[in-house]
């Protein structure tokens, strides 16, 4: 298995391949970097250089004790970048990994980035505030913490459905794809996952947001279930200098899976362009 | 080959073939079990269809220094997952204790 070590020893695994213009894909919450296997192999034929890891405490990473937040993960994704030497990369993040992606560019910047992708991403802030109204209330989040807590199988069974929208009228979602969600949720250690629901519902990225400062691609889902698209993208475009924004009417918050083709045209067009 | 014997040949050369067989696992653990000196806590359900309860805890709690056993009522085989609560409750209290 191909990994590197991070400065508190643990262990972050990746996948590295192709030959070509570097794009790095930060997965969400709690899956893995083989979530993002329908764009790696589409971009690979296309002539880039994929970079793909596990989150510290997902897939095939360390199950960490320690650093489970957003510092900790923006820190991880440096510390792949810096171990490869990657230069003037494309950073990818959906959901959780979007606020990967945020936060690396805040504590980090963008001296070795050329452009960014925030899919369906948890930007600018998930949580209910008197700053931020249009939020979700912590009752969710504890909800999340409950299920995980009292039965995770089951409960990541029940979330693939809203996930990927298998729950709407007329919804085509294969049971394959449901199962895989499960299967990778599951190799998430449970103190890894539960820290994480902190971390990415908590976290304000809004500093982060304001610092960017290469050419940033905003894609959401319109009927996403788990991260509302009023109160992410829609917001962080607003954050992100010159941010180019896409909305998939109808789509869920697994739209790289759902909406793959789709996704992978205006991917492959924003890197070209 | 050599001297390896599964487990049911090494079973019949001690004699323990057929129901005896359930009485291999304390036995073969009789000495390791005498050997514990520290407070040692048996949880163990009542309805267990894979270690049966009689066979196992029941007779191990005696073997030991300063066993206690605690019996699950109804519970089965998987406990820690089906008795989450309050298997961690007690364990919790063991290490108090």
């Amino acid at each position: 298995m191909s990994t590197i070590t991070t400065r508190d020893g643990t262990q972050i695994y990746y996948k590295d391949w192709g030959t070509g213009p570097v794009v790095t894909f930060s997965h969400g919450w709690p899956l893995n970097a083989d979530a993002w296997d329908g764009q790696l192999l589409f971009l690979v034929q296309k002539g880039f250089r994929v970079v793909a890891h596990d989150r510290r405490g997902h897939g095939r990473s360390s199950q960490a004790s320690s650093n489970n937040d957003m510092n900790g993960y923006a820190d991880d994704l440096a510390a792949v970048i810096e171990a490869l030497d990657l230069k003037d990369a494309t950073l990818v993040g959906h959901s959780t990994g979007g606020g990967e992606v945020a936060r690396y560019i805040g504590r980090h910047g963008t001296k070795r980035v050329a452009k960014a992708v925030l899919v369906a991403a948890v930007p600018p802030i998930m949580l209910k505030s008197a700053a931020n109204p249009e939020g979700l209330p912590m009752e969710v989040f504890d909800g999340i913490r409950a299920g995980v807590v009292k039965d995770r199988s089951q409960f990541y069974k029940d979330l693939a459905i809203s996930f990927y929208g298998a729950n709407k009228p007329g919804a085509k979602v294969s049971q394959g794809i449901l199962d895989q969600f499960w299967l990778w949720s599951m190799q998430a250690g449970l103190k890894n996952a539960y820290e994480s629901i902190k971390a990415f519902s908590e976290t304000d990225f809004t500093e982060d947001l304001k610092k960017f400062d290469v050419p940033t691609l905003v894609m959401h889902g319109e009927d996403d279930q788990i991260v509302p698209v009023k109160d992410s993208a829609k917001k962080s475009a607003r954050l992100i200098k010159g941010a180019k924004e896409i909305y998939y009417s109808g789509a869920p918050h697994g739209l790289t899976a759902t909406h793959q083709d789709q996704v992978n045209a205006d991917l492959l067009a924003f890197l070209k362009a | 080959m050599g001297f390896a014997l599964s487990r049911r040949e090494f079973l019949v050369a001690a004699g323990l073939a057929g129901t005896a067989v359930w009485l291999a696992p304390h036995q073969l653990f009789a000495e390791d079990l005498k050997k514990m000196d520290v407070p040692t806590l048996f949880l163990h359900g009542d309805d267990d269809q894979i270690v049966p309860i009689a066979d196992s805890a029941m007779l191990a709690v005696k073997l030991v220094k300063n066993g206690t056993l605690k019996v699950y009522k109804g519970a089965p085989h998987g406990m820690c997952t089906t008795h989450k609560d309050q298997v961690n409750a007690d364990l919790l209290a063991f290490f108090k204790a």
